[in-house]
């Protein structure tokens, strides 16, 4: 059964959390996904063996938690995720982020840097709104984003499409984070699909060239897709994750 | 010193068939891929295009490392590059004005404004009265001060598309130019009913009341650009004029 935590904003935040020892590893889902996902479990069940902490959540919007999806962008829900790290951990933090979620932990690390010890793109997708989405609606699709209509595009995994808001658009223009430096200097581990559809599989080249942290790897999964979530993808997922815990201190 | 580790994963145990390169499994797909990195990440899509061309990517590896070079600021190779592959190409011809098109751009970006003006005549040639060709060429003209010129192409743009938002939001723009300041608020308020979050044309009109000392009305469309889209180009524009409104004279 969930809980729910009230976020400063008013809005309501489903997640689990296990507690354990630390660091506490956080997942962030991607677009039009929630916390139920294949990964968000894997990861549950992996952090249990460990006795490590974890916590997977709904951002706003999205799964249990409270707003309307088309309500959504970046800002909302990197409130969500900075409402988890400050109520519901302490310690050192390893961010787990999927796709959208990527774009929302390298902001939440840029906003908490003294907590986060730790982060994990999978198919990192920053800026997504303005450089994968926009670039492929058509001159009606951008005239009816214009003219505030909610416009519909096919999702990766063959489920209900998309509904892309003329909010989400804007509120992905005021969070755009690729244009420079991303000052972040612990670890990060990149793990990208080369047969990803959704996200270009050098965009795990540009971020680790803007990140300002010297740790960094990409690691590149020749047949791997966007979803990485087949039984070797949670596996090594799951050896990243026990590679950044076993660097946090214990507390 | 950063440590970048690009590593391909190789998890199975087993011995397991070699995948084919990603790069030449699917051209289709290369293609798409190559043009999303070229415009977001120009260095990695030069990379890739490099990488591609040697492999045998022919015409659209070019077409890439062209749509590269543009995010790289290079811009006058760009333009060449695209010319040279319109001129080369034996596809359909919207594609080739659609090369030239990219080559307009480029020289618009590096401010050859007679170079740019030629290849988007040149496409015109291919495809006469499209209109996204028309806008392009529209503004070309009003960068050169031709501001009759460019209403004369946007004219015809709107013939075709009356509910061109940018078309109507560059006329705006020109007419302001040649002191039609009337129509130049009534196009800025078309285009806005059409498309009420259209950044330039809240611009204009917030340049078009400025002018007429209706200093309230202008400094909500500049506020409300600064809502809509603060990294735009339009909103440094804003803020500038906004700067300028709240200074009061000695």
């Amino acid at each position: 059964m969930s809980d729910t935590l009230l976020a400063p904003d008013g809005n309501r935040i489903a997640y689990d959390r296990v507690a354990g020892r630390s660091p506490t590893v956080v997942f962030l889902h991607g677009l039009a996904s929630d916390k139920g996902g294949t990964k968000a479990m894997a990861l549950e069940v992996h952090c249990r063996a460990r006795e490590l902490t974890s916590v997977r959540f709904d951002m706003f919007g999205h799964g249990a938690s409270s707003g309307r999806f088309e309500d959504g962008g970046p800002t909302r829900w990197t409130d969500s995720a900075l409402a988890v790290i400050d109520r519901l951990t302490t310690g050192p933090v390893i961010l787990v982020g999927s796709s959208m979620g990527g774009w929302i932990a390298l902001k939440a690390a840029m906003a908490r840097p003294s907590r986060v010890a730790g982060l994990i793109g999978i198919a990192a997708a920053p800026d997504f709104t303005e450089t994968m989405i926009w670039p492929h609606f058509t001159a009606d699709e951008k005239a009816r984003i214009g003219a505030g209509v909610v416009c519909e595009i096919p999702s990766d995994g063959g489920g209900p499409p998309l509904r892309i808001s003329p909010h989400l658009i804007e509120d992905g223009r005021r969070n755009l984070i690729m244009g420079g430096q991303l000052n972040i200097l612990c670890p990060v581990r990149l793990l990208q699909g080369q047969r990803d559809a959704s996200v270009p599989w050098p965009t795990a080249q540009a971020i680790a060239e803007r990140l300002s942290g010297g740790d960094v790897i990409v690691t590149l999964i020749k047949d791997g897709d966007h979803r990485l979530s087949r039984p070797q993808d949670l596996d090594l997922l799951t050896r990243v994750v026990d590679e950044l815990a076993s660097r946090c201190a214990p507390s | 010193m950063r440590a970048l580790l690009i590593a391909a994963a190789a998890l199975a145990q087993d011995a397991t068939p070699v995948l084919p390169d990603p790069i030449l499994d699917d051209p289709a797909a290369t293609y798409r891929l190559c043009l999303d990195t070229a415009r977001s990440y120009p260095e990695q899509g030069f990379e890739l295009a490099g990488k591609w061309a040697g492999l045998g990517g022919g015409e659209p590896a070019k077409h890439c490392r062209a749509v590269a070079l543009i995010g790289l600021k290079e811009y006058a190779e760009a333009a060449t590059s695209l010319e040279e592959l319109a001129k080369a190409s034996k596809r359909p011809e919207r594609l080739r004005a659609g090369m030239l098109a990219q080559a307009g751009q480029a020289w618009m970006l590096g401010e050859d404004l007679t170079r740019a003006y030629a290849a988007l005549t040149a496409a015109l040639g291919l495809v006469p009265k499209d209109v996204d060709l028309l806008i392009d060429r529209a503004g070309v003209l009003a960068d050169s001060g031709q501001f009759w010129e460019a209403i004369d192409d946007l004219n015809l743009a709107l013939e075709q598309r009356p509910n061109s938002a940018d078309a109507l939001t560059f006329r705006a723009s020109a007419y302001r130019q040649v002191d039609a300041a009337e129509l130049a608020f009534e196009d800025a308020e078309n285009a806005l009913s059409i498309h009420p979050r259209h950044t330039g044309a809240l611009l204009e009109r917030a340049m078009l009341n400025r002018a007429a000392e209706r200093r309230e009305d202008a400094r909500k469309d500049l506020i409300r650009i600064l809502e809509l889209a603060p990294q735009s180009g339009e909103a440094d524009t804003a803020r500038k004029i906004l700067e300028a409104m709240d200074v009061k004279p000695g």
